[in-house]
């Protein structure tokens, strides 16, 4: 397919897949005829477009993305940083492996009581949960990445007059990057679905704030346009990310990976 | 010229754990600026070879001597050019920056290490190819990289472990040329493992045959005054058949 087929391909068939959950959704609330449990898709759209007209969507996405950006931009070194240290260093595995495990199944939101209990109904308590959450998903990716570094590398950089130390920085690191990449972009999936955790206790504005607000006040449009926004969201931000990967570091996309 | 290294391989036995000998009672003199080519069947030890003299592994009796000095790791002053070019460049450089890559440690001044890069990818013919990553290069090309990231360190001895084994004969021929061209114009040591006979005598002046393993060991020295220029050059066939026969009685004991 040529390119501007394909963009036509993917508009086309964007358009249908949108217009199908839309037409469901209207039978389905025509059906069950009670707005008040399930609004049809105009009324949702009516609320929508009015809650942006008054600013008050934009604050909601603006303090939920901002709450993902502040602990992604704490979250993501760390754990790219530890990732690649057990990774590369047998003893930083073996005494930090235990807890990584552990913490791999325990959910941010099993947290939650105890971050309230910690640093109070607080933005530092959302962000620690979100920093949490990625910093963990990023360290586990690094380190399956730095297993992975080819050994020809490592033996070239050898060759090359490359010490143990510099090797870390100027051979793995970088040859990891695709792999932190990848794991930053599961990272801001599963940041996105701690906000909403994060946002409904004691939070006064988000998208998961907006959820559990609209289900006291009966406002279901209130609770969907929340819903739909953290999907949107989520999606918007993992498209850019990967368009930002590939077009404004392309040398860090996997694509270059590919070799022969 | 006088500035390389010889390369003394003294004695050099080498087993893995308690797995059999590979190579057992290495003993070669390699002096400097010489073009030799390491020959054998698969499984004799070649790669081992190799990898004992760049100091990836450690011979487990003998010495490897760098004029008298003691190979004890790998280094600079022998650098691998490897088969698989595919994993031996660094995919996030640039042509031009993985042949930089071990530069930056030898030379601080930045223009003057830029200059160099170029020159050496001039020998290489990559000078139009300077700013492309390795995913945009066919196989010919990533080798010719690996091999201008390794000259351009100025080692004693440049180890090729069968670099041309994963090209396609037509490109093979031209980079053997384009190797020897090379290596007259800089005239440091080459030591080229290969299993292509006919490779190891249009390419170097001197052929060391490894019988086959375990306990491999070198069954035939054979140097040559004049190297072929091409396999219809008086001589060839029977030096052909020379090294072909060494390497079939080697089977056969």
């Amino acid at each position: 397919m040529t390119a501007p087929k394909k963009i036509i391909y993917r508009v086309v068939s964007g358009a249908i897949s949108v217009a199908v959950f839309v037409v469901i959704w209207s039978i389905a609330s025509t059906l069950f005829n009670t707005p008040i449990l399930l609004p049809s898709p105009t009324d949702v759209f009516h609320s929508a477009m009015s809650m942006l007209y008054e600013g008050e969507l934009l604050i909601h996405i603006g303090s939920s993305v901002k709450r993902l950006i502040v602990g992604m931009a704490v979250g993501v070194p760390v754990g790219a940083l530890i990732g690649c240290a057990m990774g590369w260093f047998p003893t930083v595995n073996a005494l930090l492996d235990p807890y990584v495990r552990m913490a791999n199944s325990i959910p941010a939101i099993a947290l939650i009581p105890f971050s309230l209990l910690w640093f109070g109904v607080s933005e530092f308590s959302r962000y620690a949960l979100i920093f949490y959450t990625v910093s963990l998903c990023v360290l586990l990716s690094a380190r399956a990445g730095v297993r992975s570094v080819s050994e020809i590398q490592i033996k070239a950089a050898q060759s090359l007059g490359l010490g143990e130390k510099e090797m870390f920085v100027r051979v793995v690191i970088p040859a990891v990057f695709p792999s932190i990449l990848s794991g930053v972009r599961t990272g801001i999936g599963l940041g996105v679905m701690v906000i909403v955790a994060a946002e409904m206790v004691g939070a006064s504005d988000g998208l998961g704030y907006l959820i559990m607000e609209g289900r006291s006040h009966f406002a279901v449009d209130r609770m969907i346009i929340g819903i739909l926004g953290l999907g949107l969201l989520s999606l918007f931000l993992d498209r850019s990310f990967t368009y930002i990967v590939e077009h404004v570091m392309p040398r860090w996309s996997t694509k270059r990976r590919v070799g022969n | 010229m006088a500035e390389w290294k010889n390369l003394v391989i003294k004695d050099v036995t080498k087993r893995f754990d308690s797995g059999p000998c590979i190579l057992s009672g290495i003993d070669i003199r390699i002096s400097r600026g010489s073009f030799v080519c390491v020959l054998g069947p698969s499984g004799s030890g070649k790669s081992t070879l190799a990898d004992l003299i760049a100091g990836f592994v450690k011979p487990s009796t003998g010495d490897i001597l760098l004029d008298h000095e003691k190979v004890t790791g790998p280094g600079p002053d022998r650098v691998v050019i490897f088969q698989d070019f595919s994993n031996a460049l660094f995919p996030w450089l640039t042509v031009a920056e993985n042949v930089e890559f071990g530069l930056k440690k030898i030379i601080g001044d930045k223009a003057a290490r830029r200059r160099k890069v170029l020159d050496t990818l001039g020998m290489v013919k990559l000078s139009d190819h300077i700013d492309k990553f390795p995913s945009e290069l066919s196989g010919g090309m990533k080798q010719r990289t690996q091999i201008a990231r390794g000259i351009v360190m100025n080692p004693d001895i440049l180890l090729m472990d069968e670099p041309f084994g994963a090209l396609d004969a037509i490109t093979r021929r031209h980079l053997q040329d384009e190797l020897v061209k090379i290596w007259e114009e800089l005239g440091q040591t080459i030591i080229f493992i290969t299993h292509d006979i006919g490779e190891a005598l249009l390419i170097s002046n001197r052929v060391l045959v490894l019988s086959s393993g375990p306990n491999a060991e070198i069954v035939e020295d054979f140097k040559q005054e004049h190297r072929f220029e091409d396999p219809s050059d008086k001589g060839f066939s029977a030096a052909y058949r020379r090294i072909e026969n060494s390497i079939e009685s080697s089977l056969k004991t």
